[in-house]
């Protein structure tokens, strides 16, 4: 398979990974998937950050795909109490910001494993 | 990419992935771990998994080869029917259930009565958790944990009780934690009885009246001529005064010799040298945390709706009256009650219904407790006020100079009983600390000013939940008072009760300290010889059973007439609200459940009668006849509906004349802010114009005596009257609304600034419902007691013993602690319109009609 399908399959693969990881409570574990798919597949930059905005994707689904209204209801409650303004806005930032790190330097902890081929 | 590229990768991603990690698995400030915290299966973010749900389901649960089959009967209203074959199982599952839908609650509570808070929230509650250690809850309850009978119901039904909590805990995933466990990263642990029973030490201590009022009147006593205390404050409440148990109707106990001949309740016993009086209280005060401030110290939110107790200890108000034949239409008996507290969400009140072979309960009990706390059966039903009896006595101890251990008791020195305690602190090295007790009480405050002890009722263990087990069962009101006078000491109650044969009664039982000299009122010499001599013989305790005139009533009044040979207390609700229902009750025949609901929801404010004619016609001598305020005052019925812009006026009008009148003696003799200025009723406090001595003495004054010199200014001399006094807070109050709402308009109606809401339990505003136009002030029936009330009835239930299956009744907010159910508060807007709910709805399981009809079984 050439690299740009690859790439494709792979973002999707992080999308899965991240809505079941999520579901089961594991999120913290999507550093692995995208270390994984960041040493086979993902191996730029941009890509990396890619990883990280398809994982963050993933999760949000699965905040959204289920008692959406409740949960993010639960988010505005908790931000009441610590006292952020905008609702559930700050607590899902946080959250999205959380797993968008640990997955792009997660992608780009599996990319520095590989060296591209010397151009000859 | 090149070597270096790569191990320059390498080196950054393993840093930024190490420092994530770390920062997600350790706490966040104040808060849990941002990795449990944030979780989306587990975390703030976890979908709602056992929501509250109506409709029945069966439960079948095996405990020691017996099995129970209970059907769960869920419904709208803020009530759960368990209907049990076995007795265990209805106790095990009311446990279970307030633990599915109220843990956070019960939690919070229990750290508070064991003392503990500051293992879940942190050092700012470190204060309340050494007032309860000297309160010595735990102690106590471990004491009575182990006097209890193993066979007896209490043990048995409180094990079962128990073991339903644990059973819901041991059940706890992460994801369905309470939200508020998961802010705070708590994992509740197991229950045992002694937290049940030191659990019901806090609602003693809550219940019970006194309070720290010694501490604050001493100061008067010292600074304030014998005349003046004989004036403003009479050991006897002035004015009108329809007593709850009145010589006429229960003379026997006014013909003992009794303690108060012995009494001095105008000169203080002790002077009080130490620094402000603010900062003696404020060791008692800290005790009276807030579960509101407890949580909302955690995260340093400011919370301004919290469900304090000191509000609860001295702002503890309720109606209750029961009806026999003689007033009733065709009906046996039948019974009010609707107790006033704190309206909080969750309430402090869950609903149920307990149906096991041989009862059927239904009504109200505290999460924690099991059982059924204020309700009826099929042939009692019961009701309670707070019988504002002095349960707080205060002592100054004589401590030996050499050794601080010792205290002086009847001339010889005596070693003061010491406990050590530890103190966990989240966050921090646990505090060590040593409680001291005297025979004559606990030391709350040791100083080089003074050695405060208090002596309180509940230090010895009592049994006042053997009480509520039992008579949920009893068929009788004889049966009743047999166990109210066998178990029911602390935290003294005006018991209204009513039974299905006719019969009412009154029962305000409990221990009533005696002591034979010197000023209650204040402190006392801790010496020995103003120690308690004894309690109150039952045969000496006032009381009615079936009084001719066919009602009994309470509105925490005064309990007794003046000549009742014993002192109990002084510091009652003015009254007022009892000479509405008294008139009421008197002016009604034919009574049924429609009237009792419609007294029970009544407005109209019984000052009115006195003080508004007096009003009108000051206003007339002023010339002030041509004024919108004299035409709607003039006209007005003394009704505070919504919709009177009279009843605005004559709310503020209230608020300045007393303190037009009272201030002035109050700065005369030094009673400032660190004295309790605005603390306490007697001090003009947020109660006086419905609690307390003032609001008596301007009605005793306004009736005998308008041109009194007591309304004259001590501090300037200048000689005032009733209608001099009553312009100037006129003026006052025209000056404040015109200001705040404007010229004369209907944006001065009582609707607009009289509002009601239930405040969040936890202290955490976003909690609190909306605030919603009400009726009623602090002296009206249906009392909503300040302008925007988050106090007031927490329960209503009528019940006609003639036919108990239709006894309605309504407790605001909802079954679950959750914000986010629509079971929360939805039956706020109801309560607060007058809507009433059958207890046992029309589509129950019929095994709910078990013993109030024949040929069913539970």
């Amino acid at each position: 398979m050439s690299s740009g399908p690859k790439v494709i399959l792979a973002l999707i693969l992080l999308i899965v990974t991240g809505f079941l990881l999520a579901f089961t409570g594991l999120w913290y574990l999507q550093a692995i998937p995208a270390a994984a798919l960041g040493y086979f597949v993902l191996r730029s930059r941009s890509l990396y950050l890619l990883a990280g905005l398809f994982s963050v994707a993933g999760m949000v689904a699965d905040i959204l795909s289920y008692d959406a209204g409740y949960r993010l209801s639960s988010g505005t409650l908790v931000a009441g109490i610590i006292g952020f303004p905008g609702g559930y806005s700050i607590p899902l930032a946080m959250t999205i910001i959380v797993l968008f790190v640990i997955c792009v330097f997660g992608a780009m902890f599996g990319g520095s494993f590989t060296r591209e081929k010397a151009k000859h | 990419m090149s070597l270096i590229a790569s191990k320059r990768r390498l080196i950054i991603s393993v840093f930024v992935l190490a420092v994530a990690f770390v920062l997600i698995s350790v706490p966040f400030g104040p808060l849990p771990p941002l990795e449990k915290l944030l979780n989306p299966a587990t975390g703030i973010w976890a979908p709602n998994i056992s929501p509250y749900a109506t409709g029945i389901h069966q439960v079948n649960i095996t405990q020691n080869g017996s099995t129970s089959t209970i059907t769960v009967f869920n419904e709208p209203d803020g009530f759960i029917g368990i209907a049990s074959n076995t007795t265990w199982g209805m106790y095990y599952e009311q446990g279970y259930l307030e633990a599915q839908y109220r843990l956070a609650q019960m939690e919070v509570i229990k750290r508070e009565a064991l003392g503990t808070l500051s293992g879940l929230i942190g050092a700012s509650e470190l204060s309340s958790d050494v007032f309860f250690r000297q309160l010595e809850d735990l102690q106590v309850a471990q004491e009575e944990v182990s006097n209890l009978s193993k066979t007896g119901l209490t043990y048995k039904a409180t094990t079962e009780f128990v073991e339903g909590i644990n059973a819901y805990i041991n059940n706890l995933t992460p994801a369905n934690l309470p939200l508020l466990f998961k802010v705070l990263d708590f994992t509740p642990h197991t229950w045992n009885l002694t937290d049940v029973f030191a659990i019901q030490q806090l609602f003693l201590w809550e219940n019970s009246a006194g309070g720290t009022d010694p501490l604050y009147f001493n100061y008067a006593l010292q600074q304030m001529p014998e005349n003046v205390i004989k004036a403003l404050y009479p050991a006897y409440p002035a004015g009108i005064q329809n007593p709850i148990v009145p010589q006429s109707l229960d003379p026997s106990v006014y013909n003992e010799t009794g303690d108060i001949s012995g009494l001095s309740m105008y000169t203080p016993s002790y002077n009080y040298t130490g620094n402000s009086v603010e900062s003696l209280v404020s060791t008692f005060l800290s005790g009276y945390n807030s579960i509101g401030d407890a949580t909302a110290s955690l995260l340093g939110s400011n919370s301004t709706d919290t469900f304090s107790i000191s509000e609860q200890n001295s702002r503890d108000f309720s109606n209750d009256w029961a009806v026999n034949g003689i007033k009733t239409s065709n009906t046996s008996a039948l019974l009010a009650n609707d107790p006033h507290l704190t309206t909080t969400v969750p309430s402090i009140w869950m609903g149920f219904q307990l149906v096991s072979p041989g009862e059927n309960a239904i009504g109200v009990t505290f999460p924690s407790f099991p059982g059924i706390v204020l309700g009826h059966n099929s042939n009692i039903a019961w009701g309670a006020t707070n019988g504002q009896i002095q349960e707080t006595y205060f002592y100054a101890e004589t401590v030996n100079s050499t050794n601080s251990y010792e205290y002086l008791s009847n001339g010889t020195w005596q070693h003061f009983q010491v406990i050590n305690e530890t103190i966990p602190v989240k966050g921090e090295a646990p505090q060590e600390i040593s409680v001291e007790r005297a025979d004559n009480g606990v030391v709350m405050e040791s100083s080089r000013n003074g050695t405060i002890a208090m002596d309180w009722t509940g230090l010895s263990p009592s049994y006042e939940l053997n009480f509520f087990l039992h008579i949920n069962t009893a068929s009788t009101v004889s049966q009743f008072v047999s166990n109210l006078s066998s178990y029911f000491k602390v935290a003294i109650q005006n018991w209204a009760v009513a039974g299905s044969h006719g019969n009412i009664g009154i029962f305000p039982y409990g221990d009533y300290p005696i002591i034979r000299e010197g000023d209650p009122r204040g402190i006392l010499p801790g010496t020995g010889a103003y120690n308690w001599a004894g309690f109150v013989p039952l045969s000496e305790e006032p009381h009615l059973y079936d009084p001719a005139r066919g009602f009994v009533f309470s509105a925490n009044q005064i309990t007794v007439s003046n000549g009742y040979p014993y002192y109990i207390g002084w510091d009652y609700e003015s009254g007022y609200r009892a000479d509405e229902i008294y008139t009421l009750l008197n002016e009604t025949s034919g009574i049924n459940t429609a009237k009792m609901e419609s007294i029970q929801l009544t407005i109209h404010d019984f000052t009115t009668d006195i003080l508004l004619p007096a009003l009108v016609q000051s206003l007339k001598y002023g010339g002030l006849q041509n004024t919108s305020a004299y035409s709607v005052l003039s006209a007005w019925n003394g009704n505070m509906t919504t919709n009177s812009t009279a009843a605005t006026i004559y709310y503020y009008w209230q608020q300045n004349i007393l303190k037009d009148v009272f201030m002035p003696y109050l700065q005369k003799y030094g009673i400032n802010a660190s004295e309790g200025l605005n603390q306490t009723s007697f001090f003009l406090g947020s109660d006086s114009a419905y609690h307390g001595p003032l609001i008596e003495d301007l009605i005793n004054w306004t009736m005998t005596d308008p041109n009194s010199s007591w309304f004259d200014n001590p501090l300037t001399g200048q000689p005032r009257n009733l209608t001099t006094v009553s312009l100037d807070a006129f003026a006052q109050t025209v000056s404040y609304l015109d200001s705040r709402y404007g010229n004369y308009s209907t944006a001065w109606e009582w609707g607009n600034i009289h509002k009601r809401y239930l405040s969040s339990l936890f202290g955490i505003s976003q909690y609190n419902t909306a605030e919603l136009p009400a009726a009623g002030d602090g002296n009206t029936i249906n009392a909503a007691y300040g302008t925007v009330s988050d106090f007031g009835p927490s329960w209503r239930m009528v019940v006609n013993l003639s036919h108990p299956e239709t006894a309605m009744g309504i407790y605001p907010g909802g079954i679950s602690e959750n914000p986010l159910s629509k079971y929360y508060d939805n039956t706020f807007v109801a309560w607060n319109d007058g809507t009433y709910y059958m207890l046992i709805p029309t589509n129950a399981p019929r095994q709910f009609l078990y013993m109030y009809t024949g040929g069913v079984s539970p």
